[in-house]
């Protein structure tokens, strides 16, 4: 493994033409905004018009990047805070939080006809998709990628993905995702009825087939309306617009103006879903720029000589022994550094960026991230 | 006020932050007072098994140790079992849940997997074994999305919905013996650090004004020692900035005594934060120079637990 080699990375930003997408993907709790705001950084310093975005509702992104607080609307980094860092940025750096609610109303409003757009917002089942269940922001994220990055106004965008292994249900057939809402099988399947009568739920009583009793004794009645009645709402056009959408994302991901980046720390929880995430991003093919792994401790030289190091005997043993515990780590660190490459090659790019002392919460502090991930 | 006199502890906290430890750590705690123990993973992770026990927890509990027993819960499982009962016919029941309509059934039904994970939990308590409880405490290790906080807002929205049936009966039975703090404990778990401490926080108040289910136990892990006194901390800084000093081990003993130092200060402040207003326990757990827990670690949280929380 070569410190040096990092390449793709900084090709893909200085190198590649053409609108392109960068994506952060790894767990919670690793930096990933605080990377993924560097990088948007750096492209911006490099002359790019950059767009950070977001989906957790990130103080620290806000703060780190001088900003009281990140908008649902792109919101432009003055010109200023880099100058109060002695930077002159060639390009532009904007910044985005994704709201999940609002990205889902303006999807019905795009492809519903206008006489039902009321009617889906009231929906209590559309109201519970288009807010909490699991997969919605995820889905969202790209859904908003797409649209992004078609109205043309970026020359980068980088992707905070939301720190889940759900991040990734897109990989998967696009039916997968659009499962969520449109459910092809599922709306097929109920259609006959709904279209026959009045949501034709007495169809479905009388037909009464054991799946649907079942499934009416264990999610009611009501459930039972409600989703009929979204199905219904949620009619052709909007289906066939959400299931395209889809595929062009997949699509547009899987192109050469995209790269994934796993973020990750040397702990053990982070480290095997990064292999994760690798071994997905393997399978389906898709652009893979390297691991940066975020916190890692600085490793010194083994004293090999404990005399020498008599500074104050009160305090010496201490020192030693903190010493060690924090060379301790940073050993724990490099193997499991070492573990990734054993297991995925000699060629897989890492970069290692240090645990620092302090907090990363502002410009100063994504300043000395940035000198770390871009160094040549 | 106390923790293991509960029925239910909840584990709750946002991705990264080491929930799988406590949660182990306050097994192997109440193991030690003598007690029937479930430890239960929910949640795609498998984690727990192998921090204790090398092995991966089965889907139905298993004694790991004599009286602890752990599981993961599978809700996609639960829920064909729960079919099984339903319908009472095995050739049925088989047929239904290997039908792809019911398979995206599932999927579309909102909160129906978290519910079913809760029945299951709920099933599990209610369990009886010559004539007494099979278990006298569950532990929770909940999923890391929405900080666990979707599983148990699920209950109150999914009866709002539903409104009746034996899903919303079910869900109405465990919601009271969720919100019967005799019986049931929400314990959250957050880091010294910005992010965890805001969330912490942050969840802390929903909890308590909008599910009615206050935190009563606060873990903040990762905490630093308190290595070097104020005078020492003096002695090193003077070391550090003394130009003379060209020995290359030292200045990386004094590099790193700074580093200590620093990370220690850093966290008191949030420490402080997140004491402001917590209410009952608040249990800071040591850092261990470590990438990777092992069981001597989580035995020394437990007793740390058993310790703080006043039993031993």
């Amino acid at each position: 493994m070569n410190k040096d080699q990092f390449r793709s990375l900084y090709d893909f930003i200085d190198k590649k033409k053409g609108s392109r997408i960068i994506a952060c993907c790894g767990s919670g709790g690793v930096g990933k905004t605080t990377i993924s705001a560097t990088i948007g950084l750096q492209c911006a310093i490099s002359g790019y018009k950059t767009l950070v975005l977001t989906i957790d509702p990130a103080k620290r992104l806000a703060n780190s990047l001088g900003i009281t607080s990140i908008k649902h609307e792109e919101q432009r980094i003055p010109n200023e805070k880099f100058a109060q860092v002695g930077l002159k940025p060639k390009g532009e750096l904007y910044a985005m939080m994704l709201d999940t609610k609002r990205t889902f109303d303006r999807l019905v409003t795009r492809y519903a006809s206008e006489s039902m757009h009321e009617n889906i917002f009231k929906n209590r089942y559309y109201h519970h998709i288009s807010t909490n269940m699991t997969g919605s922001h995820e889905y969202i994220a790209m859904e908003k990628l797409y649209e992004l990055y078609h109205q043309n106004k970026y020359d980068i965008i980088v992707l905070d993905t939301p720190p889940s292994r759900r991040a990734l249900d897109f990989l998967e057939q696009p039916e997968r995702v659009t499962k969520l809402l449109s459910h092809s099988l599922f709306f097929k399947f109920f259609k006959p009825y709904i279209t026959a009568g009045k949501w034709g739920l007495k169809m479905l009583n009388a037909i009464a087939t054991p799946i649907l009793k079942v499934t009416k004794q264990m999610m009611g009645q009501q459930m039972l309306n409600d989703v009929t009645d979204f199905m219904h709402l949620w009619d052709d056009v909007l289906f066939d617009g959400v299931q395209q959408r889809a595929f062009a994302t997949r699509e547009l991901l899987s192109s050469p103006q995209s790269l994934f980046l796993g973020i990750t720390s040397p702990l053990k929880a982070p480290m095997q879903e990064s292999i994760f995430l690798y071994n997905k991003l393997k399978a389906y093919n898709l652009p893979f720029g390297g691991f940066i792994v975020n916190r890692v401790h600085r490793l010194y030289p083994d004293i090999l000589n404990n005399e020498e190091i008599q500074v104050n005997p009160s305090l010496n043993e201490k020192l030693i022994s903190n010493f060690k515990n924090f060379n301790k780590l940073a050993k724990s660190d490099s193997e499991s550094i070492s573990n990734i490459v054993n297991k995925l090659g000699n060629d897989i790019e890492i970069r290692k960026i240090t645990y620092f002392e302090n907090d990363i919460y502002d410009f100063v502090g994504l300043l000395k991230v940035k000198n770390e991930l871009f160094a040549l | 006020m106390s923790l293991f006199d509960k029925r239910l502890i909840f584990v709750l906290g946002k991705g990264g932050v080491g929930k799988t430890t406590i949660a182990a750590s306050l097994g192997l705690a109440a193991h030690k007072l003598g007690k029937k123990v479930l430890l239960l993973e929910v949640g795609d992770a498998d984690s727990i098994g192998p921090l204790i026990n090398n092995t991966t927890l089965p889907f139905y509990p298993k004694e790991i140790y004599p009286k602890l027993w752990g599981a993961r819960i599978n809700p996609r499982l639960v829920i064909e079992d729960y079919v099984y009962v339903q319908v009472g016919f095995t050739f049925i029941a088989s047929r239904i849940t290997k039908s792809k309509i019911f398979d995206h059934l599932v999927d579309v039904a909102p909160g129906l997997k978290e519910v079913m994970t809760l029945g299951q939990i709920w099933r599990w308590d209610q369990e009886i074994e010559n004539g007494s409880n099979r278990f006298d405490i569950t532990i929770i290790d909940a999923p890391a999305t929405g900080h666990g906080l979707g599983m148990l807002r699920v209950l109150p929205a999914l009866i709002e919905m539903i409104n009746f049936g034996p899903i919303a009966e079910q869900s109405k039975v465990v919601l009271n013996l969720l919100k019967n703090q005799e019986k049931t404990w929400i314990t959250l778990v957050t880091l010294p650090e910005e992010l965890p401490v805001n969330e912490a926080i942050e969840f802390r108040n929903i909890a308590e004004k909008d599910l009615d289910m206050p935190v009563n136990v606060t873990f903040i892990n990762g905490v630093y020692p308190e290595i070097f006194n104020l005078e020492e901390q003096e002695d090193i800084y003077k070391h550090l900035n003394n130009s003379t000093n060209t020995n290359p081990n030292l200045i990386n003993i004094f590099k790193s005594a700074q580093d200590e130092i620093i990370r220690y200060k850093i966290q008191k402040n949030y420490i402080k934060q997140i004491k402001t207003g917590a209410r009952g326990f608040v249990i800071e757990v040591p850092f261990f120079f470590t990438n990777e827990l092992k069981i001597e670690n989580v035995k020394e949280i437990a007793s740390l637990i058993l310790k703080s929380t006043n039993y031993e």
